[in-house]
């Protein structure tokens, strides 16, 4: 899996992130809500780790047997990508089958 | 520290914008009568809805789920937030949101929250498609109205009623539309904002007045006080108005609140035809206006009344209020920091008083 | 301490109006079990997708019904509607209520008769019934409402053929306020054709004038509206006795009235649609106060079906797939679509998650099974993250969705019944393919030419495609 452009992370670090789930980001005035495992990604990216350790970190945080998570990390990084949050990448969400 | 409060409300309604709501109104002039003794509960559907934040008009702020959740969902969460923060008034400022309350009104009993509000009986008869029904029986003219729920019904009214003719929403919103095309384009646009059936109305060209009273639900009918509309937004609303004296007015308007036996706040929107000078009924809202702070400075508080009779009181004896006392809405930005938001979208509650100025570090939200 | 439940990544944007946690919140109370049953454990049981219909909520909603009537008026009779859901079980449980039936075509007259409803406690209504159907019902006396000068013409007729003198009714066009008007069913009163039929029936020497009937609309949620109906009907029969001499055996109010369902153009929830004693007060009230309240009051009928049946119906779902549209918006695809559920179209049915939700929800749009672009459930429904597996809730259902489901692309599925203790009884099993292909002939020419082609597909294994084809 391909990591995120340093233009990126530093776009991700700039992100006003709370522990309740709320995401401001400053460039744009747009705001989110976040479930757990985005914060935990999110926070994991912005520390510029590479998406298979994530991966690793979430399975390790939360309940996630038999369930596709790098996968479901290609997709969340492609939806952030959606939101101009990262710099998106055609290559990025190619990952989609992988978990085997 | 304030004296201990002796009332303790929860008021819907609090979005002053485009289409300003009552309940900003309604508790300034609560809070002129009851002073320091009062502890507003703010009740909101929105994290941005500005009576939420405005310095010095909630003490407690609340999200509720939206009316067209059903009853279950409204209740539970007034069961929630009144476990929260004990409120013994409530005062719904949304049309919307009455059909809900009365379906759960004995749970709220329970819980030992008085409201006012109309039975469903007199609910039903000044809705907009049964005013008809209601003008007649008091003798009160009024434009010819029809419901309509598709193009057909839509076409045939425009050939009997002419144009310009009024499209109108079930609860918000009139158009007044000059042909059947315009007519259409309304039709759609409403019909797929409120649903359907939609009215169409005869157009009365005239001038408009509104009239604000109290039902006590029994006949009898308490302060009203008729006002003119002198600035008027793009949509229609009142942006600033001045009292009137016109004993026809408010007789006839007393009169149609009094047929209905109301229980509770409302507006009589009537018309004055410019071509025979006959008042003629527009609309019954189903609570008080977002003007009804005029009233208050014209002397007559009838939110407090209203209070009043929820703790089944007496309303207090009003005056006959002058005519000439005038307002005018004057719009002011609040500002937060994404604090405030954060914390209605995560918890749907903003603890403390809301404040317009920017929060610093040592913010003035106080966490009590 | 256990590991939170794993959900996917999502970021959700705030968008003013929407800002409403407690909304959410809200309009997200799992349903966890449809009365006492579990929902996952129904579907693991019985398999998915699954109608579930509650006895106890249908059997209340009868009895709740009846006594409102009764209790203003002494000679009110309940029909089970028969379009609304004729499934056995769900007839039969309104008949053991003491409902009679309530028919408009052929097929339900005979399923009525199956289960045991002797003809003179079926109301046969309709815009079509063949000279058969008409012969069957005048020998035994069903209640049989008219809708044209045409059928009363082929009634006089068979009348002369049996040589008896059949009861005859007929259902009258009323414009009570109620929009659209149903001008297309029966005689209009006020053109006067209405009592041109009426005198034709009672005059006409080949038949006895039998009831009036009047059907007002579909979920109409202003009840007054049947008090204008009673009102012109108990009227109409006051004028038919005055000019004919001859007293209408029954009113028959029809059906109509609305359930917990919500339109899909409603901005309020169906919660709020009136309770039934409302639509009783408003019939009894009016009938009592008409010319008809003179004693002894006229038998009156009421056909409600969805506001009764609606309720005690729902259907569970799974999820087969989740995915994200070209606009970013959430999609499910449930394994249940408007082939069984084509009230989708005009209700926002509820759907909710089968099990208790965590972390954030999103309006979500909700897809059947079918591959056509239009098998949509929900345009947009707060759910939260769902998995393959997930099982739905979707309520209610009880009304037409099983009468209207329709066997394309894909069978209907089983139906189960959960009787006043609680139990699931299997009250239709689901379909199998020889449900469908059963009626088929294919012609003995195309049998060979599909034998060919299977023989030269699945190169030579001819003999196991001529079995298939033979079974």
């Amino acid at each position: 899996m391909s990591e995120l452009a340093p233009a990126s992370v530093r776009r991700l670090r700039s992100l006003a992130i709370s522990d309740a789930g709320f995401v401001f980001d400053p460039r744009t005035g747009h705001s989110y809500s976040a479930n757990a495992t985005a914060l935990c990604a999110l926070d994991a990216l912005k520390r510029d780790v590479p998406s298979s350790e994530i991966a690793a970190l979430l399975r390790e945080r939360f309940a996630a047997d038999d369930v596709e998570v790098e996968h479901d990390l290609a997709e969340f990084i492609r939806a952030l990508g959606e939101h101009g949050l990262v710099q998106s990448d055609p290559g990025g969400g190619s990952n989609g089958s992988g978990g085997n | 520290m304030a004296s201990r409060p002796i009332l303790r409300v929860a008021v819907s309604g609090l979005h002053l914008g485009e289409n300003c709501q009552p309940g900003p109104g309604v508790i300034r002039s609560l809070r002129e009568a009851y002073g320091a003794r009062i502890h507003v509960v703010g009740l909101g559907y929105d994290a941005l809805d500005s009576g939420l934040h405005a310095e010095g008009l909630v003490d407690d702020a609340f999200l509720l789920p939206y009316p067209s959740h059903g009853p279950e969902a409204f209740v539970r969460r007034l069961e929630e937030i009144h476990a929260t923060t004990r409120f013994d008034v409530l005062i719904p400022c949304l049309d919307v949101e009455l059909p809900v309350l009365l379906r759960v009104a004995d749970r709220l009993r329970e819980l030992g929250i008085a409201f006012v509000a109309p039975s469903e009986a007199s609910l039903g008869r000044c809705s907009k498609d049964r005013l008809p029904e209601l003008a007649a029986a008091c003798g009160v003219a009024t434009p010819v109205t029809r419901r309509i729920v598709d193009g057909a019904g839509l076409a045939a009214a425009g050939r009997e009623l002419g144009f310009p003719m009024v499209v109108k929403g079930p609860f918000y919103e009139a158009d007044v539309v000059q042909g059947p095309t315009e007519a259409a384009a309304s039709f759609a646009r409403l019909a797929a904002k409120w649903g359907l059936p939609l009215l169409a109305q005869q157009f009365v060209a005239g001038e408009e007045f509104n009239v604000i009273a109290l039902g006590d639900g029994e006949g009898g009918v308490h302060g009203p006080v008729a006002m003119r509309k002198t600035v008027i937004t793009r949509l229609g609303k009142a942006w600033g108005g001045v009292t009137v004296e016109d004993d026809d007015l408010t007789a006839t308007a007393t009169k149609l609140v009094a047929a209905l036996r109301w229980r509770g706040g409302c507006e009589v929107e009537m018309l004055r035809a410019r071509a025979d000078g006959r008042l003629h009924l527009i609309e019954i809202n189903p609570r008080f206006p977002a003007w009804v702070h005029l009233a208050t400075r014209a002397g007559v508080n009838l939110p407090l009344g209203l209070v009043r009779l929820a703790r089944g009181e007496r309303p207090p004896r009003y005056k006959a209020p002058p005519p000439g006392v005038w307002y005018v809405r004057h719009a002011i930005e609040l500002f937060g920091d994404q604090s405030d938001l954060e914390c209605l979208l995560a918890t749907a509650r903003r603890r403390g008083a809301g404040t317009h100025q920017l929060a610093s570090d040592e913010s003035p939200r106080g966490d009590r | 301490m256990s590991k939170p439940r794993y959900e996917r990544p999502s970021l959700v944007r705030n968008v003013v109006g929407r800002m409403n946690k407690a909304g959410l919140r809200g309009g997200l109370t799992p349903t966890e079990a449809v009365e006492t049953l579990p929902a996952e454990r129904l579907v693991a049981e019985f398999g998915s997708p699954l109608f579930v219909f509650s006895e106890t909520r249908l059997r209340e909603h009868v009895r709740r019904a009846r006594e409102a009537l009764q209790r203003r008026h002494p000679d009110v009779r309940l029909c089970c509607s028969y379009k609304t859901n004729y499934l056995d079980a769900v007839c039969a449980i309104q008949h053991d209520e003491g409902s009679l039936a309530e028919v408009v075509s052929g097929m339900e007259y005979e399923k009525a008769r199956r289960l045991g409803v002797p003809g003179e406690e079926i109301v046969f209504n309709g815009p079509m019934k063949t000279r058969d159907e008409l012969v069957r019902a005048v020998r035994e006396n069903a209640i049989v409402h008219t809708d044209s000068f045409d059928e009363i013409f082929a009634i006089e007729q068979i009348a002369q053929e049996l040589g008896i003198r059949p009861a005859v009714g007929l259902r009258v066009g009323l414009d009570v306020g109620v929009y659209p008007r149903w001008d297309r069913f029966g005689f209009d009163l006020a053109n006067g054709q209405a009592m041109q039929a009426a005198r034709r029936i009672a005059k006409g020497g080949k038949l006895r004038l039998g009831g009036l009937h009047t059907h007002i609309g579909t979920y109409v949620l202003e009840a007054a509206a049947y008090g204008r109906a009673a009102a012109a009907l108990s009227n109409f029969a006051g004028e038919i006795e005055r000019q004919l001499g001859v007293r209408p055996t029954h009113l028959d109010l029809g059906g109509g009235w609305a359930s917990c369902n919500t339109l899909a153009g409603q901005y309020q929830s169906g919660a709020l649609a009136p309770p039934v004693e409302t639509y009783a007060e408003a019939i009894t009230t009016a009938l009592l106060a008409s010319g008809e309240g003179k004693s002894p009051l006229i038998r009156v009928l009421v056909e409600a079906g969805r506001a009764l049946v609606d309720d005690a119906g729902t259907l569970l779902t799974s999820v087969v797939s989740t995915k994200r549209l070209a606009d970013g918006r959430r999609a499910v695809v449930v394994d249940a679509g408007v082939n069984v559920l084509f009230t989708a179209w005009w209700y926002r049915l509820n759907i909710t998650p089968a099990r208790p939700v965590t972390g954030i929800v999103e309006d979500t749009v909700v897809f059947g099974p079918l591959c056509m672009n239009i098998d949509c459930l929900r345009e947009s429904v707060q759910l939260p993250d769902l998995r393959p597996g997930d099982v739905l809730v979707v309520h209610p259902v009880g009304a037409y969705a099983f009468t209207q489901s329709m066997q394309f692309i894909r069978l209907r599925p089983a139906v189960v019944l959960l009787d006043t203790q609680g139990r699931a009884e299997l009250i239709r099993r689901a379909e199998t393919l020889d449900d469908l292909v059963g009626p088929e002939l294919l012609p003995a020419r195309l049998r060979r030419a599909v034998e060919l082609a299977d023989h030269g597909q699945e190169n030579g294994n001819g003999p196991a495609a001529k079995n298939r084809l033979k079974r």
